[in-house]
């Protein structure tokens, strides 16, 4: 079981590499494609 | 678009003082377009402006082709009498007052508009705290209402605030998000961790309300609609003190019930058997097990729970009867009993009873003679800010307990207070 759970651990941590993983967590990035800012207002 | 015939120009003349005229411009290509007419402005006076409209000139200045910033600053320099040549909008302009319902808001939530990219117009943006209240007096457009912060209407000019649709909007999508990498990291944890993690849950609550704690989870919060109260003598409004334990609240309690003409306890249940000595609807209200349980499920009870194979409750008819006799209600309570409270006609007075910094928390303990671990009072300050966080809108009040005589005073002149002025509540309060 030991051996297992090392190997699961090893596992874990020399994933692959994942940039869209990434992207998904940085909430700002998420938030931004979701919600799109209005035109620039200035007051007159 | 090219600019159209002359038969469609408009000329219209403002008078401009120092302030702005209270218009915004936006761009749209090359043409320079009116964004929103602000109330209070001059603009929305005159009623010349309308949202869509093109503005080809001021005073003979083109501005086709300018930038907002350099229009901004261009009439930023000019007053009087300004000649604006316009393209009206294709729009028809909407029929006049069509949602000009003031409304008052209590925000839940802070808000800065130099932090918010989706504000469109960050001048008049209205920066506010949990808490504060809000007379919101447009809302024609669906994601930002125009509103004054109270204590600030001497502006003449409204603000912007994101409406109540927006902020549950992007709060959704902030939430959805976070909720999701939550989740990814509980099931790496519990991989690594393995069985450790079910023992730790079974965590007893010895005295708790369980059945309404639902809401918080589904619940974004926004703003609140209020209505000014005005105090009536013939109705107390109770007063609820809510915080951690062991920070005072039972001290506070003892000491505001000791005016025994003005203050009184709810009379609880219990389904445990009558003591000697004890009177039936004076210590307690004692009722059978199952009389209990079918009270329980019919909501009579603003909390609950058990000790030593016996039921305890406070109920809203307990509560109801100490208002009937003219006085003043004072309860401690578990912040999840807040919501039935509130949703009832009782009107409740939610204070919270805040620690202090740890190092004036030790000192009061030692002139207390009392022991304490650090950890313990660590554990303490942790508890009363998850308690903000999660129900600090629900709060009329908050003192932070630095000295014990200090709080009792702040208490009893805000009661006193709150029985002359008329506050800002729920306004489905007024409405029952």
């Amino acid at each position: 079981i030991i051996l297992v759970r090392m190997a699961r651990r090893k596992r874990a941590t020399r994933g692959v590499y994942s940039p869209s993983q990434q992207e998904y967590c940085n909430p700002r990035v998420e938030l931004e494609t979701q919600l799109k800012p209005p035109p620039e207002e200035r007051l007159i | 678009p090219e600019p159209q015939p002359d038969d469609h120009i408009k000329v219209v003349r403002i008078e401009k003082t120092q302030d702005p005229l209270g218009a915004t411009v936006r761009n749209d290509g090359e043409a320079v377009v009116i964004g929103r007419i602000v109330k209070g402005g001059a603009a929305e006076r005159s009623g010349l402006l309308h949202e869509g409209d093109e503005i080809l000139e001021v005073n003979g200045v083109e501005m086709r082709g300018k930038s907002v910033n350099e229009v901004c600053d261009i009439l930023s320099r000019m007053n009087g009498t300004l000649t604006f040549l316009i393209v009206p909008t294709q729009v028809p302009p909407p029929i006049q007052q069509r949602r000009d319902i003031l409304i008052h808001v209590r925000a839940h939530f802070d808000y800065d508009p130099e932090d918010d990219i989706y504000i469109p117009c960050r001048e008049l943006g209205v920066a506010f705290a949990k808490g504060d209240v809000l007379h919101v007096i447009n809302q024609e457009d669906p994601n930002w209402w125009q509103a004054h912060r109270e204590g600030e209407e001497d502006q003449q000019l409204a603000g912007l605030i994101p409406s109540k649709s927006f902020q549950e909007q992007r709060e959704a999508v902030k939430q959805s998000i976070l909720g999701e990498s939550e989740t990814r990291e509980k099931s790496k944890k519990g991989t690594l961790l393995c069985a450790k993690t079910h023992k730790k849950k079974k965590k007893k609550i010895p005295y708790s309300s369980a059945f309404n704690d639902e809401f918080d989870a589904e619940e974004i919060p926004t703003y609140e609609e209020v209505a000014l109260y005005y105090p009536r003598t013939s109705f107390k409004r109770p007063v609820v003190l809510i915080g951690p334990p062991n920070i005072g609240r039972h001290e506070l309690r003892q000491r505001l019930m000791q005016e025994s003409e003005r203050f009184a306890a709810a009379v609880p249940h219990t389904s445990r058997s009558r003591k000697d000595g004890e009177i039936d609807g004076q210590d307690y209200h004692f009722i059978s097990r199952a009389q209990f349980e079918s009270d329980i499920l019919s909501r009579k009870f603003v909390e609950h729970g058990e000790f030593e194979k016996a039921y305890y409750g406070t109920s809203l008819d307990a509560i109801r009867s100490v208002v009937n006799a003219g006085k003043i209600c004072v309860l401690n309570l578990h912040p999840q009993s807040l919501k039935i409270l509130r949703s009832s006609d009782l009107k409740p007075y939610i204070v919270f009873i805040a620690p202090p910094p740890l190092e004036r928390l030790k000192q009061m303990r030692i002139a207390r003679g009392e022991a304490y671990k650090e950890e313990e009072l660590i554990d303490i300050i942790e508890k009363a800010r998850e308690m903000e966080e999660k129900y600090g809108h629900y709060f009329d009040l908050v003192i932070v307990n630095n000295d014990i005589e200090r709080t009792y005073h702040e208490l009893v002149q805000r009661i006193n207070y709150i029985e002359r002025e008329p506050q800002w509540v729920p306004a489905f309060w007024l409405k029952q």
